[in-house]
């Protein structure tokens, strides 16, 4: 009973397509006609004339047509609700029978998933960033009409920000424009006596909220009063200041915070993760009104277009209104204004990078797809005779292609969720890892529309993958594997060759990769390497920045850096302190003509040098060797003594001693004199090589600024500075500023990021690639063995070597892994020429890195199908001759 | 399904006259007789009771006549007739029949 | 002579159906005579009254149908039991036999 039923119950669920009304009527019909033929029989059978048995089965039979148009009507309700409860029905069916399937199968079935979700994964990490940054920088409603306005120089080289007054008058007659708002940054210091901080404060318009549709989570937005002259100062604390220094209290509002010992009512706090389009990276914790007054100078502008207008346009309506201000006019032709949406900023350098890196993830998923269908055709093949029986009982050949599908579709979403995990994963380790130029990842989030895409690339993959099986499984050959008992049949022949072609697809894809992280890497690698000319560990910079209202003269500058210094010594920790005008890498550029003494005039025109002014001690402090002559002297500038870097000496006086001579930088002005030769810093970028124009030290104005920046060398190990410095200034002065401490160390690894960047994200989807092909090369191996197990019996028994029948197999699939390689090393060439803007001191045809990669590539092949061939070798052949 | 029962009308005629058989009533008595008798299971509505009675009585299987009830309030009484009884008797027998052939079927004896 | 379907309490066709089912998957014929034959005759359930019965009972769910082939190798439609036709076959059941209880109470008081 119960095996009928079964089957019973599938030829039920394999009733396709639903009937219409007329069908279900045709069926009622058919079934009433049948009770009164066997009545009619019946009654026949007792004795009576046809017609009378024919009248007496109607009779018999009650009111016929009220019977058939209450079972028609109600067959109709059912098949309806039918339709969709079968449907799902059947869902649920194929979906438990594919869930037992595949748990049959884990191996395969966690191979599949994982391989899926790898692909997905790194698919959808990188789709959200380069969504992000190239397509929807602005996740807010309308984020796709806000723009940043901003002046283009005539030459098109040059942006600088609107000027006051042109912005007024864009505010009292643009019409293109739901909102324009402005916003700076600056950094401002919180006095709290047990814990002060530097902060970036967000400074906008009271036009940018509404512009970007947020309002405060707490408290009340900006108005334009709060930004007047002689308003009550006000702030709103970004969501994660005040978390993190008031526990999230919304008693908070209404209190006052000090910043730069003024001052400040709190009167909101903003949703998480607001922040202003255009601030790349800055990071603002509390937010401040910027006046809207014209005499406000550096902000920058931002906008919202009305619906439908479109760039062009806006930007004609804003030089009509520019030329009206008669200060804008003047330099009508010099600058024009532009807007420009956050991805105009990206330099084309960082866009090939993401297209490259896009390109990667696509390879990665290329074969990742190719790695699940390869494991699902030989499921395919191991099942032939699975699907063979199912179609002999009945199953039509729709039935195993909507089971395979089942199967498939389950794995993809499986692997979807996972890949979604390993998407979530890596969006924050590439937020980790990016460089400056991509600050704006630090927003990326994953949303629906990319969670959808994950969802469907899993499905697609599942789909297209699962039907290639399902097809072949239900494919003409179908009848033949149940007359021809022997598993070994030329049956799996077809599908045997796709998969070595798909391997030899996935091994070459793989090795494309290989090769341009491998040249990536070797990038990185050298530029680590290249000697940069100090020693950069334990060493930390700090701007310090005396207030210009107090300090009006050097006398005062001098007694309070000098205060500072003594101070900043005595912290635990600090081996040596000085004050220089910048430090590596951020050196000073001058563009001018360099003269030296005794040489024509202007021989090479203008020239590009970097220059710092410095102490006597700085070139101790930063470890910069001196190579010939002595350090600046700790005399004021009269002294006019210069020190040059070694190239700068070799290039300008070869074959001399550079100390001694004298140089100068303007014609007319005075000569100075090389005391010394130092040996070069180099930019990291550029992995060593010296600055072209050189590097000139002068001796440190002494305070002529209010503003210096302070070099620290601390002993290994000592903790961080910010707010002993911080302390120091207050001590000092709580009206002195420290800013940007940082250590110099890392501003040198901040140089790398973009290389790091590249490198770690391609290496990770290089291995990847690597452990998929391997993967799916161990799967072709394992599954041929398991093929030829007959075969290798008979060998065995025939009295073949064990070592000889391993070295058969071995041999068999190594012609694939060969082939796999030779044409992914030849694709390689012809596509690493695109990375060449991103390789430093390496080729793109680096033939050590292509080597290497294949000779990796042939040894991770050898061990994938070395595990299944050893198996080969210990087959035993009677259990092997016996049969399945 | 629900505890009370709702009478099909072969049924309900076949109570009814049963119940009459016993002694006259009024119909309030008839409908409170049966459900007593049944211990709450069988409900005539009245809905279908006064029709049921006036179907018998123009069968000549029962006679109304006007009397005074138990609160002396005028009511009308019905009381079985010969054919009634006889009638009774019938039904009593094709009902017992029935029953045996549907426990038949349901396995019941 | 046989009783009318109007006599049987509504719900007891349907047990009887059910019961009939609970042997083995039949066509309505089937049904019909099985129920005559069981009840030599005294049962007799009109022909429309027991396809409105099936239908409605498959449309419940308690009952599902398929087409077969029958003895005289023709097509019919052969009805068969869910599992949530056998529960209800308990409950109309335990119905039948309260009312058949309870109208024998009536029957049999003097």
């Amino acid at each position: 009973m119960s095996e009928g039923s079964g089957e019973r119950r599938w030829q039920r669920l394999i009733r396709f397509p639903f009937r219409g009304r007329a069908g279900i009527a045709a069926d009622v019909d058919e079934e009433f006609r049948f009770h009164l033929d066997r009545r009619a029989e019946e009654l026949r059978a007792r004795g009576l004339e046809p017609l009378a048995a024919r009248d007496g089965a109607l009779g018999r039979f009650g009111d016929l047509n009220d019977a058939r148009r209450y079972c028609v009507a109600l067959d109709a309700r059912v098949e309806r609700g039918a339709r969709r409860r079968t449907w799902f029905g059947d869902i649920a069916y194929d979906l438990k029978h594919a869930l037992r399937q595949l748990r049959r199968a884990p191996g395969v079935s966690l191979v599949v998933i994982v391989t899926l979700a790898l692909g997905i994964g790194a698919t959808t990490a990188i789709f959200s960033a380069v969504r992000h940054l190239l397509i929807d920088p602005i996740p807010v409603p309308g984020g796709d009409r806000i723009y940043a306005v901003s002046r283009v120089s005539g030459d098109g080289s040059m942006f600088i920000t609107p000027r006051g007054e042109a912005v007024a008058a864009w505010r009292r007659g643009a019409t293109s424009f739901e909102h324009l708002g402005t916003f700076t940054t600056t950094e401002r210091t919180l006095s709290a006596s047990d814990a002060p901080e530097n902060l970036i404060a967000g400074e906008i318009s009271a036009d940018v909220m509404p512009l970007l549709g947020v309002r405060p989570l707490l408290g009340r937005a900006f108005t334009n009063d709060d930004a007047r002259n002689g308003a009550a100062a006000v702030t709103i604390l970004g969501h994660g200041f005040w978390k993190r220094r008031f526990g999230g209290d919304p008693r908070i509002v209404g209190q006052t915070i000090s910043l730069d010992g003024r001052p400040f009512t709190v009167i909101g706090v903003m949703p998480r993760n607001f922040s202003v389009p255009f601030l790349f990276g800055e990071t603002a914790r509390i937010w401040l009104p910027l006046s809207a007054d014209p005499s406000v100078v550096g902000a920058r502008a931002i906008a919202k277009l009305r619906p439908g207008v479109t760039r062009e346009s806006a930007e004609r309506e804003l030089s009509e209104i520019m030329r009206s201000d008669p200060v804008s006019a003047r330099s009508a032709g010099e600058w024009k204004p532009i807007v420009r949406r956050p991805q105009d900023y990206l330099g084309t350098g960082t866009r090939d990078t993401l297209l490259v890196l896009l390109g990667a993830v696509g390879l990665v998923l290329l074969i990742a797809c190719a790695n699940v269908a390869n494991v699902l055709l030989a499921r395919a093949v191991a099942r032939r005779r699975e699907f063979v029986i199912r179609a002999a009982l009945g199953a039509g050949s729709g039935r195993v292609v909507r089971q395979v599908l089942a199967e498939s579709a389950l794995l993809s979403v499986a692997g979807g969720v996972l890949g979604l995990l390993i998407a979530w994963g890596g969006l924050g380790l590439i937020v980790r890892i990016r460089p400056q130029q991509l600050a704006a990842l630090d927003e990326v989030r994953m949303n629906p529309e990319i969670v959808a895409f994950a969802l469907a690339i899993s499905l697609v993959t599942g789909i297209l993958f699962g039907l290639a099986p399902a097809i072949f499984a239900t494919g003409r050959r179908l009848q033949d594997p149940l007359r021809s008992s022997s598993r070994s049949s030329t049956a799996g022949a077809g599908a045997g060759r796709a998969r070595r072609a798909l391997v030899v697809a996935e091994m070459s894809l793989s090795v494309v990769l290989l090769v341009a992280a491998g040249l990536l890497v070797r990038t990185l690698v050298a530029m680590q390497q290249a000697p940069l000319g100090f020693d950069p560990s334990g060493l930390t910079r700090a701007w310090i920045i005396l207030p210009a209202e107090r300090y009006t003269n050097v006398q005062q500058r001098t007694e309070a850096f000098g205060e500072i210094l003594r101070r900043v010594r005595g912290i635990p920790g600090v081996e040596a302190a000085t004050w220089s005008m910048g430090v590596p890498p951020d050196l000073g550029i001058t563009i001018g003509t360099l003269e030296l003494e005794g040489r024509p005039a202007a021989t090479e025109g203008n020239v590009t040098l970097q220059f710092n002014a410095v102490t006597p001690e700085y070139f101790g402090i930063l470890k910069n060797p001196i190579r010939a002559g002595r350090p600046l002297s700790d005399r004021d500038s009269a002294a006019r003594e210069v020190m040059v870097s070694e190239s700068m000496a070799r290039r300008q006086w070869p074959g001399e001693s550079a100390v001694g001579q004298r140089l100068r930088l303007s014609s007319n002005g005075p000569w100075n004199t090389v005391v010394g030769v130092v040996a070069d810093v180099t930019l990291p970028s550029t992995g060593g090589a010296p600055f072209a124009g050189g590097q000139v030290y002068y001796t440190r104005f002494n305070a002529g600024f209010e503003e210096a920046t302070l070099v620290v060398r601390q002993t290994t190990g000592a903790p961080g500075l910010a707010t002993a410095l911080v302390r120091v200034a207050e001590a000092v002065d709580p009206m002195i500023r420290v800013r940007e401490v940082n250590a110099v160390g890392s501003l040198v690894q901040a140089r790398f990021a973009k290389e790091r960047f590249n490198g770690i994200l391609l290496t990770a989807f290089a291995v990847t690639a690597l452990v998929l092909a391997g993967v799916g090369l161990y799967g072709v191996v394992a599954y041929s063995v398991s093929q030829r197990v007959r075969e290798m019996g008979i060998r065995l028994a025939l009295g073949a070597r064990p070592r000889a029948v391993m070295r058969l197999v071995l041999l068999g699939e190594a012609r694939l892994t060969i082939l796999g390689v030779v044409l992914g090393l030849l694709a390689a060439t012809a596509v690493t020429g695109l990375l060449r803007g991103m390789l430093y001191a390496v080729e793109p045809t680096d033939p050590l890195t292509f080597v290497s990669v294949g000779v990796a590539l042939l040894a991770i092949a050898l061990v994938a199908a070395w595990v299944p061939a050893r198996r080969a070798m210990h087959v035993d052949p009677v259990v092997a001759l016996r049969g399945e | 399904m629900n505890d009370r029962l709702d009478l099909p009308q072969g049924t309900l005629d076949l109570l009814i006259l049963k119940t009459l058989s016993l002694q006259p009533m009024h119909g309030w008595a008839i409908s409170e007789r049966l459900h007593q008798v049944s211990r709450a299971t069988l409900q005539v509505p009245q809905g279908s009771l006064y029709p049921a009675l006036h179907r018998l009585e123009r069968r000549g299987w029962i006679a109304a006549s006007w009397g005074a009830s138990d609160n002396n309030r005028r009511a009308k009484y019905y009381e079985l007739t010969r054919a009634g009884r006889k009638q009774l008797a019938a039904e009593a027998a094709a009902w017992a029949k029935l029953t045996a052939a549907v426990d038949l079927v349901l396995d019941m004896q | 002579m046989a009783r009318k379907p109007a006599d049987l309490l509504h719900g007891t066709l349907d047990a009887l159906v059910l019961k009939t089912l609970s042997w083995g998957p039949m066509h309505g014929y089937a049904i019909s005579r099985w129920i005559e034959d069981r009840t030599r005759q005294v049962l007799t359930i009109e022909d429309a009254a027991l396809y409105k019965s099936l239908h409605r009972l498959e449309s419940q769910g308690t009952l599902e149908s398929e087409w077969g082939v029958s003895e005289n190798n023709r097509r019919a439609k052969y009805y068969r039991l869910t599992a949530r036709g056998r529960a209800e076959l308990r409950a109309e059941t335990d119905t039948w036999r309260q009312y058949a209880a309870a109208v024998f109470s009536v029957l049999e008081a003097t």
